[in-house]
């Protein structure tokens, strides 16, 4: 009882280099967020004399309101939202349906497909011949681009056919007795209990769909058909307003302040459904994230 | 006679599940067919002079020309160069520092603070390369970003981070870093919590102080986690992030900053030198491929476990 009465020097030390690194690590990770977010929405004299260092000063939904009067901003969420939803829907099916079944010891092609699919994660035909490809298919400047090729990945499958292997057969011998065929087994009652495979493969894929960046800017021409990212780097890549305004009334001061808060807002507005999703998802993401470390 | 017509009846079952089993797997294996295999096929057009409108096996065949041609160009020495640098620099302080993070956090006693600073140090993870890009690009503007203001507040004068070649690997690793440390440190976090407890309440009582336990119990005990996921870090050196770099750089840095990678991009994609850019991605893999072997040959030898 005695000795835990005293902490010694060493572990006073120990307890703040501790606190300090996690600290540090807290607010490095955290700060960058609060910045662009203060930036976003304080007033546009704070900004402009540099008195946002933290949290916002003054108020103003300016660049939000510019960015969303901003045709072409409204059409790359909207494209992005289309590709994340039927992106996501279309892999996750595949991808379930996939693992379930490499997931079966009685299926006879088990071994030969699990390497089939495998070999994929180390060999690949490079950008190159996946661009020609695309052309040759006809897919190139569609929206198919966007969600056909990578639609499986062979990483979320592994982890779902190592979650399925724990599949209790008792339940899939009950529904055969039944008279159920493989596919309904799958549908009715395998994916009943497998809420949480399918929360971490449908977030794994949203993620990435939401993300996409360089496939869009390898398969699409067409600024219609661009995902927000895209539209977002070239607002970074150059320093020229064109692409954020017609409007030429305000004086130059006001305007590239303007563009700069719009810029912080973009970021935001790319963000926003990440973060939104994310304390929920978290959950299942480490869950997956776990999965996929043990088998690799 | 009865076993005969049991095992008969036995095929027959096994077909009828196999059938509903080769349509469930169908469009995976349809999906990766076109999309990996066909690409795969196609790179023989890096050992051609590739003709739009040519099938692959019509164009005229030249052997290893373009690979020639590219460890002949000064090309060559820089996108090796780059890429390899960045990927050591990367593994350098991308290894470490979830290590050092994952060891205090686990420390922490207080389940609520440990619970947030895990929350936030996962999401970096989340957001686009683009996004991430763009915050650094904000941060280091040389008139508007936060780090200008600050160096000038304390009465230095701008500097122009982007645009300088000497920045530009410091940055590329230093936001690697703090995107990816948080998640790659839940790997470790789970290994941590799978030590038994009983070693520590020894040392305990054997009176060894915090600082000794971790250095002659928890890191001992990481080691054969810690050995294979560096090993599998090495093996991927070479691998830089296109999408980043391609974010990042501009011709005036490309002395430090162009990659392999993004070397196929200009050249195969927007130059239209589909073979030879075809040429140096296959060289690009060929190299990947050889350092996960001997990465995995070296992890089967040190720690007993590898990916195959």
């Amino acid at each position: 009882m005695k000795k835990r009465m005293k902490k010694t020097w060493g572990e006073w030390i120990f307890d703040i280099v501790k606190w300090l690194l996690m600290a540090l690590a807290f607010l490095l990770t955290l700060y960058p967020f609060i910045y662009v977010f203060s930036m976003s929405l304080s007033s546009q004299e704070a900004v402009l004399a540099n008195k946002v260092v933290l949290f916002p000063v003054g108020f103003s939904l300016k660049a939000y309101q510019t960015l969303l009067e901003n045709n072409n901003i409204l059409t790359g969420y909207a494209n992005t939202i289309f590709y994340t939803v039927a992106g996501t829907l279309y892999s996750t099916a595949v991808t379930l349906l996939g693992a379930y079944t490499l997931s079966r010891q009685d299926f006879i092609f088990r071994n030969f497909l699990t390497k089939f699919f495998l070999v994929t994660m180390y060999f690949n035909g490079g950008m190159v011949t996946s661009f020609l490809l695309i052309k040759k298919l006809g897919l190139y400047n569609t929206r198919a681009a966007i969600i056909l090729p990578g639609a499986v990945s062979v990483f979320t499958m592994i982890i779902a056919i190592s979650f399925f292997k724990s599949f209790p057969e008792s339940l899939i011998e009950a529904a055969r007795i039944d008279g159920y065929n493989e596919l309904r087994i799958f549908a009715s009652i395998v994916l009943k209990t497998s809420r949480s495979i399918i929360a971490v493969v449908v977030l794994f894929y949203a993620v990435d769909k939401w993300n996409t960046y360089f496939n869009a800017i390898l398969y699409l021409r067409d600024a219609a058909k661009q995902p927000i990212q895209v539209f977002l780097a070239r607002v970074l890549s150059n320093n020229s307003n064109s692409l954020m305004f017609s409007d030429s009334s305000q004086n130059m001061m006001e305007q590239s302040t303007l563009v700069l808060q719009m810029r912080y807002a973009l970021i935001m507005i790319t963000m926003i459904p990440i973060m939104m999703v994310y304390p929920f998802a978290q959950k299942h993401l480490i869950k997956g994230a776990m999965l996929g470390s043990l088998k690799g | 006679m009865q076993s005969q017509k049991n095992r008969k009846r036995n095929y027959k079952k096994l077909w009828n599940r196999n059938k509903y089993y080769f349509l469930m797997v169908l469009p995976a294996v349809i999906s990766v067919f076109i999309f990996c295999y066909i690409p795969m096929y196609g790179v023989l057009i890096a050992f051609q002079d590739y003709k739009i409108g040519h099938s692959i096996l019509g164009n005229e065949w030249v052997g290893l020309k373009h690979f020639a041609e590219y460890f002949n160009s000064l090309y060559f020495g820089r996108t090796l160069r780059n890429t390899f640098l960045l990927g050591l620099y990367s593994v350098l302080w991308g290894f470490p520092i979830p290590v050092i993070f994952a060891v205090f956090l686990n420390e922490i006693r207080n389940r609520h603070a440990k619970k947030v600073i895990q929350t936030v140090s996962y999401f970096p993870h989340f957001i686009s390369v683009v996004v991430l890009v763009g915050m650094v690009k904000n941060f280091l503007d040389p008139d508007t970003g936060i780090v200008n203001v600050l160096i000038r507040a304390l009465g230095g004068s701008s500097v122009s981070f982007m645009n300088e070649s000497g920045w530009f690997r410091t940055i590329y690793v230093a936001s690697g870093v703090w995107q990816g440390f948080g998640w790659s440190s839940i790997i470790i976090l789970s290994a941590l919590s799978s030590l038994d407890p009983t070693m520590y309440e020894s040392a305990e009582i054997d009176g060894a102080s915090r600082m000794k336990r971790i250095l002659y119990i928890t890191l001992p005990n990481l080691v054969p986690t810690l050995s294979v996921l560096l090993i599998m870090n090495l093996g991927s050196v070479m691998n830089a992030s296109l999408e980043k770099v391609l974010l990042m750089y501009h011709p005036a840095i490309w002395d430090v900053s162009d990659v392999i990678q993004t070397f196929v991009y200009r050249k195969g994609i927007l130059d239209g030198a589909q073979s030879f850019g075809t040429a140096v991605g296959l060289f690009n893999s060929a190299v990947n491929i050889l350092l996960l072997v001997i990465a995995n040959k070296t992890s089967k030898k040190v720690t007993g476990s590898s990916l195959w």
